[in-house]
């Protein structure tokens, strides 16, 4: 087991490494002059200079390379031509605005899908199971920004229900932030007005998210608790009198749930590019945002910052999946 | 002995009544879906047959009119008929997502199929790198190529195909070392047969059909993602009517002009759909069986 | 109910008192075209702390009974469509599935075919062993552990240390096939249903299972029915014998009878095929 846990690790330190080199070879090798073009949009000549200096320009490649890696253990992204401050600030600032949309999408997502996916496998409708497969169709098919677009011209243009944007009425005073998450830091402080309206806020994106990962995650569910239900210890629990719930809950569920962790694994990671596409959508001010402003603006250094960024965190999710398993199959936990 | 009542028995407990299925062949979905894709690519061929306007003629209407017997779409803000764009925009979304599979299966093709074949140390690194493209995330990666490479259809395109390979070098490879262990390859083999020969002979056209279900569904993902980089603003470049760009637009006038956000949308959703049905019809038509039996 | 367990389990078997009669117990599959039954019309008694041995080839129908009895038939593919299943006087085809749940596990127990796939891969063996008493019975789960230990003594793998929190991958077929007949008996059924006991597992063990399930049947007063198509297992631990034949029976009657003078030509064709030691205890007076 830990064999096992040492070697994702080791594949996972590799994976970063590999990361810095993609994103290197990105910013100071494919473009024409990386200084002007890392300088950004209508640099001035002093500005690529510098610039030419503070990339090592003038050096062989792998030293540029080491100096570039040296940048990014100190977190040092370069600074954004747009906002004059330093790019890791500028995402740490963001940041906390995705974690709070991606966290509490993801989570509403699991606790729905697995849990209607399991009623869905407890009825053997003919019905249900062609509904379910035009619904999973249907629902690979959607593309998020315009499911994004779709729910904000409804519920907010048509209907006027929702706000069409932003993390809180423009009205509501940014709160004193702990965590960054306003959600957390209202409950935190005590002040509900601005609970209120940040939930508001994030019935929208959230929903959007969910319903995109929907499709997918009931299906699988419902296909992997089914297949179970076929093996033969559900006789044996069954034999000894086992309640209908005590079935699903104790026996069914960690046996069916591998398959679905996997895929729910990989939908965690397209979610972090759907972050980009559906904070541009509502003007949530999270990195996503600060992604789509910096492609309109040809701003590179926050670009590659972000491909750091968020290809690690891709890299996490990918080993906490891993890790999962041996968790949940007690065959797979052998040294 | 009189014939013995069946423990064994061929039934399908969860699917369809088998005299319906029948009628459709594989259900509802072959047909539905080779409509859509055949009508998506006859527009992109050829707009002109049911498109009145040039896509990008400006004032051909009025500012966002509604949708009409005229302007089937509506108009947008500079008077342009949004129905010829899109269906304009058909030739250059599905063109472009036709490319980046193109590309990407071809050369994920041949890196899988030297690695299957020639196994060993060629196989661990050429797969080796496979993984590691596999591991980190496409749509992100492909930002960033594009970004890079500039704004415009070409980067895209290329920022995607270079995303797209490592999946089909995978798959490739997986179905070379499949049908190499297989004994016809060996009696083949044993009847003197040269490598090339056993290559094109038998392992070829076994990955042809297998392939054929993945790509088909493959362009319809490569098209949300093509439309996903041009909806940020890095692909097709404004008045290109390319679908994910006509959603950017479009997102501005959510108040004034709904149709605008619809339409563009409605025909990717439309694409990606029929092409997966297709795409899962095919897959069950060269492979996958529906009976089950159980005892 | 409480009457019922009440009549369970009281001590020594009364022989000629039937803990079980299944009365024309009949079976269909669901399928579109023509009706099948796989069990057609099958009716047996098990009198108390005897063994019945029901006998006959794969596709004879005799899993599908044993399922019918503990209401366990496949939904949607198979259900009952005639019988009575009277134990201790009740009838279990009679009663609503919450009630029969209360049943199975406690007053009577089904252990499945092949060992091997019958426990959960993803739970202990301690678990899976106490949980028929954390189901049906009030007790501390102390004692139900104690309970637990105890019997897996009792069917010869208590002793490796650990046992309790080990799980199924890690034990032989032979262990696994304990722990099944523990789990089975852990609440002290009257009746144990046992399908295919002896099939998944090599001779040697074959002997030690057939050797453990006969000391708990005389310990427990347990009444056995035994599902094989082996006839070796049959002439050791069976009082009587049912034979089955695409659903219907094709001969019952005490075990002796059925090997020393088979009337259907298909009890013959068995007979005649299986190995010589049987046929030596169909001649031995008993």
């Amino acid at each position: 087991m830990l064999r096992y846990l040492g070697r994702r690790l080791g594949w996972a330190a590799i994976l970063l490494l590999v990361l810095t080199l993609v994103t290197f070879v990105l910013s100071h090798v494919i473009p024409g002059d990386p200084a002007t073009f890392m300088a950004g949009f209508g640099a001035t000549k002093e500005s690529i200079v510098a610039m030419r200096t503070e990339m090592g320009l003038d050096k062989p490649l792998p030293t540029q390379y080491l100096l570039y890696l040296q940048g990014l253990a100190h977190f040092d992204f370069g600074k954004s031509v747009r906002t004059g401050d330093a790019v890791s600030s500028d995402i740490a600032h963001f940041l906390p605005a995705s974690l709070e949309l991606a966290i509490i999408s993801f989570t509403i997502y699991v606790l729905l899908a697995v849990p209607l996916g399991t009623l869905a496998a407890s009825r053997r409708g003919r019905r249900l199971d062609g509904f379910l497969r035009t619904f999973s169709i249907a629902g690979s098919g959607v593309p998020v920004f315009w499911l994004a677009i779709l729910l904000q011209e409804f519920f907010f243009a048509y209907l006027n229900w929702l706000p069409a944007g932003g993390r809180v009425a423009i009205t509501a005073a940014t709160p004193n932030t702990i965590t960054g998450i306003y959600t957390i830091d209202s409950i935190l402080t005590g002040n509900l007005e601005l609970l209120g309206s940040a939930v508001v806020h994030l019935i929208l994106p959230v929903a959007t998210i969910v319903l995109a990962m929907l499709a997918v995650g009931l299906r699988a569910t419902r296909a992997s608790v089914m297949q179970e239900l076929d093996r033969p210890y559900v006789r044996t629990a069954r034999a000894k009198g086992v309640s209908e719930w005590r079935l699903y809950s104790v026996h069914l569920l960690r046996n069916a749930l591998n398959p679905v962790i996997s895929i729910m694994g990989l939908q965690a990671g397209y979610l972090l590019g759907w972050i980009i596409l559906v904070e541009t959508v509502f003007g949530w001010p999270g990195i996503g945002l600060y992604a789509y402003q910096s492609i309109q603006h040809l701003d590179y250094a926050p670009i590659m910052g972000l491909t750091l960024v968020i290809s690690s965190g891709f890299i996490l999710i990918n080993l906490v999946t891993d890790l999962l398993y041996p968790i949940l199959d007690p065959r797979l936990r052998e040294s | 002995m009189a014939a013995l009542a069946p423990e064994t028995a061929v039934l399908t407990p969860a699917s369809p009544g088998p005299r319906r299925r029948r009628l459709f062949g594989y259900g509802i979905f072959l047909p539905l879906g080779l409509l859509m894709v055949i009508v998506f690519v006859v527009l992109a061929l050829a707009p002109q047959l049911v498109a009145h306007f040039k896509p990008d003629a400006i004032y051909v209407g009025p500012r966002f009119a509604e949708p009409n017997r005229t302007y089937l779409f509506g108009t947008d803000e500079v008077g342009r008929d949004l129905f010829s764009r899109v269906v304009y925009g058909a030739r250059i979304s599905l063109g472009m997502s036709f490319v980046v599979v193109l590309v990407g299966a071809v050369i994920g093709s041949i890196v899988g199929a030297i690695a299957g074949f020639v196994e060993g140390i060629v196989d661990d690194i050429l797969m080796r790198i496979v993984d590691l493209f596999l591991s980190l995330p496409g749509f992100i990666l492909a930002l960033a190529i594009a970004a890079v490479l500039g704004r415009g259809i070409r980067s895209v395109v290329v920022a995607l195909a270079i995303v797209w390979w490592p999946g089909y070098a995978r798959l490739v490879r997986g179905m070379v070392l499949n049908v190499k262990h297989r004994l016809h390859v060996e009696a083949a083999r044993a009847a003197g047969a040269s490598s090339p020969y056993i290559v094109w002979r038998h392992i070829f056209p076994f990955m042809v059909t297998q392939m054929n279900a993945r790509t088909t569904q493959d362009i319809g993902y490569a098209l949300v993602n093509v439309a996903g980089l041009s909806f940020l603003g890095l692909g097709a470049q404004v008045p290109t009517p390319e679908w994910g760009a006509l959603l950017n637009s479009g997102r501005t006038y959510v108040l004034n002009a709904w149709w605008y956000a619809v339409f563009p949308g409605l025909a990717i959703t439309l694409w990606t759909v029929g092409v997966s049905m297709l795409g899962d019809a095919i897959s069950e038509w060269s492979g996958g069986s529906r009976v089950v039996a159980s005892s | 109910m409480q009457a019922a367990r009440s009549i369970l389990s009281r001590g020594s078997p009364e022989a000629g008192e039937a803990i079980l009669d299944v009365r024309d117990l009949t079976v269909a599959l669901q399928t579109d075209d023509r009706a099948i039954h796989p069990v057609d019309g099958i009716s047996f008694r098990l009198e108390r702390g005897r063994t019945l041995a029901v006998v006959g080839e794969s596709g004879s129908g005799k899993s599908m009974t044993a399922l019918a009895i503990v209401g366990l038939l496949p939904r949607g593919l198979a259900h009952l469509t005639g019988g009575q299943v009277l134990l201790a006087g009740e009838d279990l085809a009679g009663i609503p599935e919450s009630e029969l749940r209360r049943r199975r596990g406690s007053n009577i127990s089904l252990m499945p075919q092949d060992p091997m796939t019958a426990l959960n891969p993803s739970l202990t063996i301690g678990y899976q062993v106490m949980e028929p008493l954390m189901v049906h019975e009030r007790l501390p789960r102390s004692l139900i552990r104690i309970r637990a230990i105890e019997l897996l003594k009792r069917t010869g793998i208590g002793n490796l240390p650990d046992i309790l929190d080990a799980y199924p991958h890690q034990l032989s077929g032979g262990m696994r096939q304990r722990v099944v007949l523990a789990m089975a008996l852990i609440c002290r059924p009257g009746v144990l249903v046992a399908d295919e006991p002896t099939t998944a597992l090599d001779v040697t063990t074959q002997e030690q299972i057939i050797d453990l399930l006969q000391d708990l049947q005389r310990e427990f007063g347990l009444s056995l029915i035994v599902i094989s198509h082996d006839l070796g297992v049959v002439a050791r631990i069976a009082d009587h014998v049912l034979v089955m034949y695409a659903g219907r029976a094709a001969e019952y009657g005490s075990v002796d009878d059925i090997f020393a003078r088979p009337s259907h030509p298909y009890t013959r064709g068995l007979l005649n095929s299986a190995s010589a030691c049987v046929r030596s205890r169909a001649s031995r007076p008993d």
